[in-house]
């Protein structure tokens, strides 16, 4: 069962992780910060995250490739995901669009992305 | 060579060919030159200064070059150039010229090649090359931008919250610029055309970039729309 407000940023860039972990944390989230796609598959595993917020251009394993693998391992996680992108016009971005997970583009302001996060809440009943 | 043979040979050619006196008078011309700047027969312009066949616009430099061969002085003997059909419609040019014996005296024959099609797939090239560069510079430097402003406008909300609200205004003032540049950066990514802004004559040329955008101008990205291009090719 997911933590109540538990949720996973990947972000390798750390000062947009430092801006997004204090915003959150503000709104009452526990937020685990990890830099690549590799490092969130490591993480979703010992842990099960309310909300996954994603970069897409990342090393490793970047946005699409974290949600190809969560797609073939754990696809039920896939509503949870919001992907943020500094780059509108790549391929990746448009494999996203494609899944129509919800993306934010940088510069956000923080109300799109809790947007995004009420969304992806509305998908699935809170836990008891 | 005799004056007949160079009439001859001028006849049979498939270029267009025509021959001016020292005064710059066309003494001889043939059908491929005639057809290429819409006249009927070459007769029609013999005793027509060779003027009539230069676009207004480079009979100053045709006119230097002349004089300058005449004088037996250094002219460049091929160069690309507009001239003019009759009806006053404008075709490029590609021609060669030669000092011949001529009578008793001297005079030029200039051949002629129509180079319209070739300088026009040319400039489209040239254009489509620009517009390839800034895009690209472009959607790099929005790329480059994009996430510092992120750290500026997160920051800025933090700051936002922290602050007093003597402070406030303040605040909301940097938010706002950095939403102006936000804006600026989605017109930057999406450019699909070049189109010059005219501000003022002691301002440098520079491009308009909300017409120049894909956006045309109204400053958001297109809904996302599963493999849809944001940019016509």
């Amino acid at each position: 069962m997911a933590r109540e407000r538990s949720l996973l940023l990947v972000e390798d860039e750390g000062e947009v992780a430092a801006f997004l972990r204090d915003l959150f944390a503000l709104d009452g989230w526990v937020v685990d910060v990890v830099t690549d796609g590799r490092q969130a598959l490591a993480a979703l595993q010992v842990r099960d995250y309310r909300v996954i917020v994603s970069d897409i251009v990342m090393p490793e394993v970047d946005g699409a490739g974290l949600y190809r693998e969560v797609a073939r391992w754990r696809p039920e996680l896939l509503p949870r995901f919001i992907f943020i992108s500094g780059f509108a016009d790549t391929d990746t971005a448009d494999f996203l669009r494609q899944t129509r997970a919800p993306m934010i583009s940088k510069p956000f302001r923080f109300d799109e992305i809790r947007q995004a996060v009420d969304e992806v809440l509305g998908t699935e009943p809170p836990p008891p | 060579m005799t004056e007949d043979l160079y009439r001859e040979l001028l006849a049979g050619s498939i270029e267009g060919v025509y021959i001016l006196d020292e005064e710059g008078i066309i003494l001889t011309s043939n059908q491929a030159m005639a057809e290429m700047f819409g006249y009927d027969r070459p007769d029609e312009l013999i005793g027509q200064s060779g003027t009539i066949l230069v676009a207004p616009t480079e009979r100053e430099r045709l006119q230097r070059y002349y004089q300058a061969r005449l004088r037996g002085e250094h002219a460049p003997r091929r160069h690309t150039m507009q001239a003019v059909r009759r009806d006053g419609s404008l075709l490029w040019i590609e021609s060669l010229v030669s000092i011949i014996s001529w009578e008793a005296g001297r005079a030029v024959l200039v051949t002629v090649l129509d180079v319209t099609q070739r300088s026009r797939a040319e400039e489209a090239e040239r254009r489509a090359e620009a517009l390839r560069t800034v895009a690209q510079l472009a959607s790099a430097t929005a790329h480059e931008i994009n996430n510092p402003l992120a750290v500026i406008m997160g920051n800025c909300e933090l700051l936002a919250r922290e602050v007093g609200t003597g402070s406030q205004r303040r605040v909301q003032a940097m938010l706002a610029a950095v939403e102006r540049i936000r804006k600026i950066v989605v017109h930057m990514s999406h450019i699909t055309r070049l189109e010059l802004a005219y501000h003022s004559p002691n301002l440098p040329l520079m491009l308009d970039l909300q017409k120049s955008s894909g956006e045309g101008g109204k400053g958001e990205p297109p809904a996302a729309e599963p493999l849809v291009s944001e940019s016509p090719p």
